[in-house]
């Protein structure tokens, strides 16, 4: 997304690509009946995406911008076909799900390790990223196998509540 | 069109995107917006007999200050309400807490004025026409605000346009202490901050209406 606002239109091409898998799993969950439809908004939720990029601050998570434009053209559709009822809140967890590669989980996950203890930190990234078992990890950060088991539960639980923060 | 050929099309084309574009945008709509306000003051209301004087007093700085510092809040929250997945929570907080403050200030010094002379200090000589004319003072600005905000990306149109409104209304206040010659706070507290109001309620009612994309 930052290298595509750059003008770098490579970059801007995956990044719109990544997206559109994303629009098409929000979308066609909540317009099950209606595939064209749904297809219609996701292009129009990219093309939202494109022209109103200049909106995008460069220091909040893409997801949460885009899942808020989705959001808008999914409640303009109903407005439009005047279906009224609440979208509940929660179905931001939809769109952050849906398992597509992330076009910026890396940099917000590198942002939230950024908040952990070093040690923890290097645990997490010798178990998670660099394949290392529990014990071997533990052994060079120096923690025992089954402690080292506590502290990566604990820092990926920390984890995931500092993303869904910088999500919210 | 297949989606692919869109993305293709939006990619072929990338240009570079500056960064702050919402706050380009409505700091170019307070230079439109304040400048026909002054030229609607100086034409039709006229700018106050006093003003070189009054300049050089307290009194019209502070109330210069409290208009100018409501922009500035509600400039904030127009561009925060700008973009998409982003909340302006903290923007009305200080808007607030600004009013509460001047408010307070405004009743202390009502306060230790004696009984005779308080009602004059909330009427003055204009408040039947105060919070009017800022309204029409700050309708163009309003109006101009919520079309620029068009091309951004709202997502929650009558904050939005309340926010664009009210930072409208704010600047043309500002603008108000040009020919409005009323000194007691208690006054600007009251029929200032409604014409800021009346303003944002205007904006919310065009945003109803012009922000969607």
């Amino acid at each position: 997304m930052l290298r595509g606002l750059d003008g770098d239109a490579q970059a801007h091409r995956q990044c719109l690509t990544l997206l559109r898998d994303r629009l098409r799993a929000y979308f066609g969950r909540r317009l099950t009946e209606n595939p064209e439809d749904a297809e219609d908004l996701v292009q129009e939720a990219l093309l939202a995406v494109h022209a109103r990029r200049a909106t995008y601050d460069r220091n909040l998570p893409v997801t949460a911008w885009a899942y808020a434009i989705a959001r808008y053209k999914l409640i303009d559709y109903w407005r439009r076909r005047k279906v009224r009822f609440a979208l509940p809140l929660d179905d931001v967890a939809d769109f952050l799900a849906s398992r597509t590669p992330a076009l910026d989980d890396g940099l917000d996950l590198t942002r939230a390790l950024q908040t952990l203890h070093p040690r923890q930190r290097a645990l997490v990234e010798d178990v998670k990223i660099g394949g290392l078992s529990l014990a071997e990890a533990g052994a060079r950060r120096g923690y025992s196998e089954g402690a080292a088991k506590v502290a990566l539960h604990r820092a990926l639980k920390l984890l995931s509540t500092r993303m869904s923060d910088a999500d919210g | 069109m297949q989606t692919d050929d869109l993305i293709d099309a939006l990619s072929a084309d990338v240009a570079v995107v500056r960064r702050g574009e919402p706050q380009r945008r409505l700091a170019s709509t307070a230079i439109a917006g304040g400048l026909i306000a002054f030229i609607l003051v100086a034409a039709w209301l006229g700018l106050r007999s006093d003003l070189a004087e009054a300049i050089g007093g307290a009194v019209f700085w502070i109330k210069a200050g409290y208009t100018l510092a409501l922009a500035a809040a509600f400039f904030h929250a127009g561009e925060r309400l700008s973009r998409p997945g982003v909340a302006a929570g903290r923007a009305w907080t200080l808007a607030v807490a600004i009013v509460a403050v001047f408010a307070g200030l405004g009743l202390m010094q009502w306060g230790a004025m004696p009984a005779a002379r308080k009602l004059a200090a909330i009427q003055g000589v204009s408040w039947r026409v105060c919070t009017r004319n800022i309204l029409v003072l700050g309708a163009p600005m309003t109006l101009i605000c919520v079309m620029s905000m068009r091309g951004l990306a709202p997502t929650r149109p009558m904050a939005a346009g309340f926010a664009a409104g009210a930072f409208s209304g704010a600047v043309a206040a500002s603008i108000y202490g040009l020919h409005c010659p009323e000194a007691p706070f208690i006054f600007t507290a009251i029929w200032y901050t409604l014409g800021v109001g009346a303003c944002g309620a205007l904006g919310a009612v065009l945003g109803r209406w012009l922000l969607r994309w």
